[in-house]
């Protein structure tokens, strides 16, 4: 049963980032990848399961954007650093049940991961898709204003709709 | 052989994270030799599928600006057809071969799908395919300008690589003095490319227009591209830095022309022959 809602919940997920996020007409600056929290909020499992995962939905990603392999190094980045910058935070990380959010966690280790991994993964994205240092002040503001949507995002689902 | 063994065993997490690291490098680095294969980008026939649906339900909220576009370019048609039909009816009368010359350039309409017009890797796809008679390599043209090259094509889609992507290069001159260059497009913004190759010796003065050179057989003559924004040259150089206000704006792209040319084989014949 928890498969399934896993399951559900990744297609409503990944159908809202390509129907409206991956079309927001904000002076082509806002790039908003709130399909992350997909991989921030994932239930707890072997750390070489949990980069399989980011694996796969890099993939999925890449070709629906034609990025060619962008998202893919992002989301295997962050599922690596996830289990290192909760394990730091959560004692026995390993006795946390269900999803990763902030009713599980606590919310000031939810709210300050959050921000780490939506920072590397929007990072990795934006520099690598510019691919050079001449534009780096455009790397910069579109990690800004696009984190800071995805961030927004990812706090109203893991502290608003799990609250229960 | 112990030691290996017991090496991947400690360190499995950080060899897998390097694995799969790896792999996504490649395929970013072999970006341009997968850019002909349609499995893997967004004019797959299943995602191009999705989009278009997504893209239909959106058009709703275009119609009146689409409308308003549609008649204005109706209307100028109309004044064209005129003006050709007169001119034809004349040289008929004169020379028949002129109509011939004439047959060169034929328009497919096509509809955008899909886009990317804010990063590095620019692209867009199109609703029209190798079923319809698009093949790689032709050019795309809007109404108020040049748009791009197909790239990639499968039998429903087309996918172009605009003239805002870095591995594009135009052939183009200026209207003024007619002299040949190259559009260069290095970002980020959609709406300004470079213009290269233009001489010192070149008066260049900013407002002249920008258009395709017609020394490709990718799109006729005198098709508009931009307008020139701003002259600069440095102390040394041969060549100007030419800023280019494009005329297209991709943002509001919703329907486009891809230009095919029946004579393309006959004139690439002559120069293969030669």
């Amino acid at each position: 049963m928890k498969w399934f809602q896993l399951v559900i919940r990744t297609i409503i997920v990944l159908f809202l980032q390509i129907a409206i996020f991956n079309h927001l007409p904000l002076f082509n600056l806002c790039h908003p990848y709130i399909y992350i929290l997909l991989l921030i909020c994932l239930p707890i499992m072997p750390r070489y399961a949990e980069m399989l995962v980011g694996f796969a939905l890099g993939v999925i990603m890449d070709c629906v954007c034609s990025s060619a392999g962008i998202h893919t190094m992002a989301c295997v980045a962050i599922s690596y650093i996830r289990p290192i910058i909760l394990s730091r935070k959560v004692q026995e990380i390993e006795r946390v049940t269900g999803e990763v959010v902030a009713g599980s966690i606590g919310n000031a280790t939810f709210a300050l991961s959050s921000i780490w991994l939506t920072l590397i993964h929007h990072l990795i994205v934006f520099s690598l898709d510019t691919w050079s240092w001449a534009h780096w002040y455009w790397v910069v503001l579109q990690v800004i204003i696009s984190g800071s949507i995805t961030l927004a995002c990812v706090y109203v689902y893991g502290f608003l709709l799990r609250r229960s | 052989m112990r030691n290996l063994l017991r090496f991947i065993q400690q360190n499995g997490n950080f060899l897998l994270f390097l694995l799969l690291e790896a792999v996504a490098f490649l395929w970013l680095v072999n970006e341009q030799k997968y850019q002909q294969s349609t499995f893997l980008s967004s004019s797959n026939t299943v995602i191009a599928s999705v989009n278009s649906a997504l893209s239909d339900m959106n058009e709703y909220f275009h119609l009146s600006s689409v409308n308003e576009s549609l008649s204005a370019e109706n209307a100028r048609l109309r004044r064209q057809v005129d003006e050709l039909q007169n001119i034809v009816e004349r040289e008929q009368e004169r020379d028949s071969v002129y109509l011939y010359a004439h047959l060169q350039w034929q328009y497919i309409p096509a509809k955008v799908v899909d886009m990317e017009t804010s990063s590095q890797h620019n692209y867009l796809v199109l609703n029209k395919g190798e079923r319809d008679g698009v093949g790689v390599g032709q050019g795309v043209m809007s109404s108020d300008g040049i748009v791009g090259v197909v790239g990639a094509v499968n039998q429903y889609y087309a996918q172009v690589v605009p003239i805002i992507h870095p591995k594009m290069r135009l052939s183009c001159r200026l209207q003024s003095s007619s002299q040949a260059g190259f559009l260069q497009w290095t970002g980020p913004s959609a709406h300004y490319a470079y213009l290269t190759d233009i001489g010192r010796h070149i008066s260049v003065e900013k407002g002249d227009s920008v258009m395709t050179s017609g020394l490709t057989n990718l799109f006729p003559e005198n098709i508009p591209i931009g307008v020139i924004e701003d002259v600069s040259i440095k102390e040394g150089d041969t060549y100007y830095t030419l800023l280019v206000r494009l005329t297209t704006d991709f943002g509001r792209l919703r329907y486009v022309q891809i230009v095919t040319n029946p004579l393309k084989s006959e004139q690439d014949n002559v120069r293969t022959a030669s």
